[in-house]
């Protein structure tokens, strides 16, 4: 027995490398998922784009605001604010808090939907049908997830350097002119390419880790609440350990 | 109206894509839709330039860099960047790393050659001016603190010296510092014991200034009544002396009266024949006196004044 507890998540991830495994050898398989991807695409990204734009401004706007209460000195030039604050959201937040965003909205969501199929025997249906369920059911959804993060991404960053600009402006922290400035002295072109790199793998491991944790519930319906909770769960500790490592190999 | 999915996603992801070049381009102080011309640079030192910082003609941005590499073949840093479409750089421009790399203030400066000249073509290199004066600072900086260094071992070894001397008892220093302390303090015992006869002298002075003023305030009046009668004396002076001066002409005048034997007293002065009657005279009493005392009985029998008897 004790064997088969430390064996337990390497098995796991057996599992979870050959369903992926099996999905990427259903990518060819276009007229499968074509009609399914479109729908999973509007629900995980157009969609999540109000609360992801939401959480984007107020980050934005929130880091300006304790960026300039951190920064009151009188040997630091004002621009400096803006010169913390595009780079942290190009970085890091714009990516970070929309992966927490998803991880909640998006993960939870394809684990209670596959666990409910699973549960319900829909997917054994499927199989029975002949269909290949893990090109119907999983590939769309995480193709979805990798194509429409960086789109997320994107707006949380844009609206959250647009909401800093703005509470910097009308907050009387600093001019809209002299945060531009701050922005550009240390921008670098490779920020926004690490960021949307950060956006894509992201988006894989919040919608692949979902899939297979509603992919393989057992139990019921207890079953599926456990799958939804450990799918958002797990997505938000994996998207952690992801930015690490992403940082410490390319940065 | 109802949109399809296709339609929605593509949207998305058009104006995402937009949104992710324009804002590159914009923070990287890029014309948002213009176009722009790509030139390179060779210098031996990038000295903390960026890719991103600003290419500036007279101060003005007008591109950015785009890229920095070493070029082992020419051994030198190969600096890629664009500037707008609008600028020409003819022949003759150059350009140079301003600003201070420890502020993160790196730019280069275009210095644009004279107007007229052949354009240099796109892609091609313009040469660089190395002018780093900061740059000269940081790798000169060693070699001050090598010397600032011996300055102050020097300093250290000096005030050890001094502190040794302190230490020993015998030492020249601290024989000084002795006998300096010591005069201080007989200088100090001597003000003491004078202290009170000098504040005594101090308060007569105080007292004789006083009464010295008061003797200034009464006498004022006194003074004024002085200064009154020795004009009014001056005067009568004045006067007195205008006469005697009329006196002195009119002595002048019978001086020469006088001396020309004019009147008695011109006749006395100038006529001799006085003086010789007289001293004829003066001789014949002498001997008349002469023989009233050798005989005086001659003389007295006929001088009674009265004969009683």
């Amino acid at each position: 027995m004790l064997d088969r507890r430390f064996l337990a998540p390497i098995e796991a991830l057996g599992q979870y490398v050959l369903l992926l495994t099996k999905a990427f050898q259903s990518l060819n398989e276009v007229s499968i998922y074509r009609k399914n991807l479109f729908k999973q695409m509007v629900a995980i990204g157009i969609e999540s784009i109000p609360i992801v734009a939401l959480a984007g401004l107020f980050s934005g706007a929130v880091l300006t605001v304790q960026t300039a209460y951190q920064l009151e000195s009188p040997f630091i030039p004002q621009s400096i604010i803006g010169s913390i604050v595009v780079p942290s959201m190009v970085l890091e937040l714009g990516a970070v808090v929309t992966g927490f965003i998803l991880a909640g909205r998006v993960g939870a969501r394809i684990a209670a939907e596959l666990g409910t199929m699973r549960v319900t025997e829909q997917i054994d249906a499927l199989e029975a049908m002949g269909l290949n369920s893990i090109g119907y059911l999983i590939v769309p959804r995480v193709l979805a997830g990798v194509f429409m993060f960086p789109v997320l991404y994107i707006t949380a960053t844009g609206v959250g350097i647009a909401g800093g600009v703005g509470v910097a402006h009308y907050g009387d922290f600093l001019s809209a002119g002299e945060f531009v400035a701050g922005a550009r002295q240390f921008f670098s072109p490779f920020d926004p390419m690490f960021g949307l790199l950060k956006a894509f793998v992201f988006g894989f491991i919040i919608t692949s880790v979902a899939c297979y944790k509603g992919y393989y519930t057992g139990g019921g319906a207890e079953g599926v609440g456990r799958s939804t909770t450990e799918a958002a769960v797990l997505s938000c500790v994996y998207i952690l350990f992801a930015n690490l490592a992403l940082a410490i190999l390319i940065l | 109206m109802k949109y399809s999915d296709e339609l929605k996603v593509g949207i998305a992801l058009v104006v995402a894509a937009l949104l992710f070049i324009l804002g590159l381009r914009y923070f990287q102080d890029l014309p948002l839709f213009d176009t722009t011309d790509g030139y390179y640079t060779l210098m031996d030192n990038a000295a903390g330039l960026s890719a991103g910082s600003a290419v500036r003609v007279s101060g003005v941005p007008v591109g950015a860099v785009r890229r920095i590499r070493y070029a082992p073949d020419a051994r030198q840093v190969r600096i890629d960047f664009y500037v707008e479409k609008s600028v020409d750089i003819p022949e003759g421009s150059h350009i140079a790393i301003t600003g201070l790399s420890q502020l993160g203030d790196v730019k280069m400066d275009l210095t644009l050659g004279p107007a007229g000249r052949d354009l240099i073509a796109q892609g091609e290199q313009v040469p660089s001016q190395e002018e780093d004066l900061f740059g000269d600072l940081a790798e000169r900086a060693p070699t001050l603190f090598n010397r600032a260094d011996t300055v102050l071992v020097g300093l250290d070894r000096v005030l050890s010296g001094v502190s040794r001397q302190l230490e020993q008892p015998d030492s020249d220093l601290r024989r000084t510092l002795q006998s300096l302390e010591e005069t201080s303090t007989t200088v100090d015992r001597l003000l003491e014991t004078e202290q009170q006869r000098l504040a005594a002298t101090l308060d007569s002075v105080a007292v004789l200034t006083e009464s010295l003023n008061r003797l200034v305030d009464t006498g004022e009046e006194n003074l004024d009544l002085t200064l009154e009668d020795t004009r009014q004396l001056i005067g009568r002076l004045d006067r007195n002396l205008d006469s005697v001066e009329s006196s002195t002409d009119r002595l002048d005048a019978i001086l020469t009266k006088v001396e020309n034997g004019e009147g008695t007293l011109g006749l006395l002065v100038n006529d001799p024949t006085l003086y010789h009657r007289m001293d004829s005279t003066l001789t014949r009493v002498n001997t008349l006196v002469e023989d009233f005392q050798e005989n005086p009985r001659r003389y007295l029998q006929e001088l009674k004044l009265v004969e009683i008897f």
